[in-house]
């Protein structure tokens, strides 16, 4: 598990350091660190210099995140390392962008002081075929029937498990860990066993959604002559479409398995289950190579300058509406998805209500989840248990004392009972802390560490429920021998 | 085919993409039955508002060199309702303009019919 984690937080940093460092060969060729500049003048000396200093910046900032993430990872549970890796990612984009608006800015001076001129400047040209079928009998974007695959796991999906219904245990594993061990359970129901379909559905209608965005966006062909850039620009697109679908036949793959599991079809295993999820944490890696292999060849290929009154070339001057020349704000343009300028792939138009709203739910989901995060420490802190000759203490947060009069009896148990939901407490990962209204108690109080492990359940004679368990079975053993010693049940 | 929207020039924007389906579809770009795209879609690749596209798409209806199909939108067309003497008429205002100009500056009818044929030729050759 521990090794699954830190390969999973590798693979995370390693895409935004390749990102960042072919962020420019990845780019729309005139955009130079977010500043236009004329057909050509990317080569110039001078403009190297500054990505030479860039690539040199952007690497030793990226070194020290990582280390101090290695050093972190020595001393914290490996549950949390999903969420260090996300946060060291978010990190390393922002020295990307740091590193980035420096270049920015010295190129942004040097267009000012030597006042470039542009081809075309007050020029737009569309493509009224860009979206259909080319010579090469390719549309802008893979076809959409490959959305029938993941549409046929979802039925067969389906199938199986109503034609399994009978079958199936009383309670139905919900989750599971990634060496295919289930994790929690719920009461049999219909609603409960289809949970998972209902989730790849969902997920697929977002995929497709976005596959949709991919191919309606607006087309900017700017930078460059006109036949060439229009090349490129959809093979880009083509290239982000077929990463969307292999993407969504993954999800529903790994989602198809699981329920191959809760239906004993197939035995839980790891391996299976691990090659699903290592393919989608390496499919991102492969899309940024693939990209920059792109670019490369597009250099060397026999540029095409077929418009019927000769070479046509569109270099507009659009500086005015990027923000920190990356970022597009245009009030006038009635498109919500526009084409990347700096790196490669899809945005927004934020001047558009519809992008801010998003992006504020988004910023709002990430605020949340670090909050949380930041709160770990805070719930397991001052946790002590002390047991005398007639009553339980459990200190820190939820904290509270049980009477040896009102104790029914203590267990060792595997398996929770079902949660129906959180009143007053915290689940991350297999963390479960704090009040809950579980199935068939009056009410619970958790202070399990890893769900995954036994725990000492405690129930009283007014209905209560009290779990405890440590990451370490051993400690949770020694405690129950504790109480075992000192408490006797009536 | 492309359509080239010049944001300085002082051609409304809507008649310069009427004048260039047009052309298009003189030179043969734009064959009968191709799809056009959306409103919506036009007005976002262009950067323009959706009322300046529709504005030409419903004058090259009136026009005939458009269809609209309720299931693939914009089509263009080359069969025309309008009998010869209507299109000679409306064509025959035009031309008296531009004729005008070219009298006034001293270009010669036999320059002007030359330039008149190179220009067919030039869309001939397509058709």
């Amino acid at each position: 598990m521990k090794m699954f984690f830190s390969f999973f937080s590798f693979i995370v940093l390693l895409i935004v350091y390749l990102s960042g460092l072919f962020i420019q060969e990845m780019s729309n060729k005139s955009i130079f660190f977010g500043v236009r500049v004329p057909v050509g003048y990317e080569k110039m000396d001078e403009l190297l210099k500054f990505k030479r200093q860039y690539k040199r910046n952007f690497s030793i900032t990226f070194l020290g995140i990582t280390a101090v993430l290695a050093l972190i990872m020595q001393v914290v549970y490996y549950e949390v390392y999903i969420f260090l890796s996300v946060g060291a990612a978010l990190i390393g984009v922002a020295a990307l962008n740091i590193n980035y608006y420096i270049i920015h800015k010295k190129v942004k001076q040097v267009k000012r002081s030597e006042g470039w001129k542009f081809e075309n400047n007050k020029v737009v040209v569309v493509d009224t075929n860009y979206r259909k079928k080319d010579s090469d009998n390719k549309k802008v974007v893979v076809s959409a029937w490959w959305f029938l695959l993941p549409v046929a796991m979802i039925l067969t999906n389906v199938i199986m498990i109503l034609a399994n219904y009978q079958d199936l245990p009383n309670k139905i594993p919900t989750h599971f860990n990634a060496a295919g061990q289930a994790t929690s359970w719920t009461d049999k129901g219909y609603l409960p066993a289809l949970t998972v379909v209902i989730i790849e559905i969902a997920l697929t209608l977002l995929m497709y959604g976005v596959y949709k965005f991919v191919e309606k966006a607006k087309q900017s062909l700017n930078g460059g002559e006109i036949n060439n850039v229009r090349r490129s620009s959809r093979r880009r697109r083509y290239l982000i479409s077929a990463f969307l679908v292999i993407i969504t036949i993954l999800v529903n793959a790994n989602f198809f398995i699981t329920s191959l599991y809760m239906l004993e079809i197939m035995k839980p295993n790891a391996a299976v289950f691990n090659i699903t999820i290592i393919a989608m944490l390496l499919l991102p890696l492969i899309l940024v190579i693939a990209e920059v292999i792109n670019a490369k060849r597009e250099e060397g290929e026999p540029s095409l300058e077929t418009t019927e009154d000769g070479k046509l070339i569109i270099n507009r001057d659009d500086d005015d509406y990027y923000w920190m020349g990356t970022w597009y704000y245009n009030k006038n343009d009635p498109a919500l998805f526009v084409e990347k300028r700096v790196g490669f792939g899809m945005d927004f138009n934020y001047a558009r209500p519809v992008a801010k709203i998003i992006m504020s739910i988004v910023a709002l989901l990430i605020v949340g989840i670090f909050v949380l995060i930041a709160t770990i420490p805070g719930m397991t802190k001052g946790r002590e248990v002390s047991v005398t000759d007639s009553s339980i203490k459990i200190s820190g947060v939820w904290g509270l004392t049980i009477d040896e009069s009102e104790i029914n009896g203590i267990e060792i148990e595997t398996t929770l009972p079902t949660i129906l939901m959180k009143t007053n407490g915290a689940d991350i990962g297999n963390k479960l802390f704090g009040k809950h209204k579980v199935k068939g108690y009056n009410n619970a109080v958790l202070f399990i560490e890893d769900k995954t492990k036994p725990f000492i359940a405690i129930y009283t004679k007014d209905g209560r429920f009290i779990a405890i368990n440590y990451v370490d079975e051993n400690r949770t053993e020694r405690l129950l021998e504790e109480v075992s010693k000192n408490i006797e049940v009536k | 085919m492309y359509l080239k929207i010049d944001f300085e020039s002082d051609m409304p924007i809507y008649t310069q993409l009427r004048n260039q389906i047009v052309q298009g579809i003189a030179l043969g770009q734009l064959k009968e039955g191709e799809e056009l795209p959306s409103v919506r879609q036009m007005a976002e690749d262009i950067g323009i508002n959706m009322h300046t596209v529709n504005k030409t798409y419903n004058l090259l209806k009136q026009e005939g060199f458009i269809k609209l199909d309720r299931r693939k939108g914009a089509v263009v067309n080359l069969s025309f309702e309008e009998t010869k003497d209507n299109t000679i008429a409306k064509l025959e205002e035009e031309l008296k303009v531009v004729l005008a100009e070219a009298f006034c500056k001293k270009v010669s009818r036999e320059d002007m019919i030359k330039l008149v044929n190179d220009i067919y030729n030039g869309y001939e050759v397509r058709l």
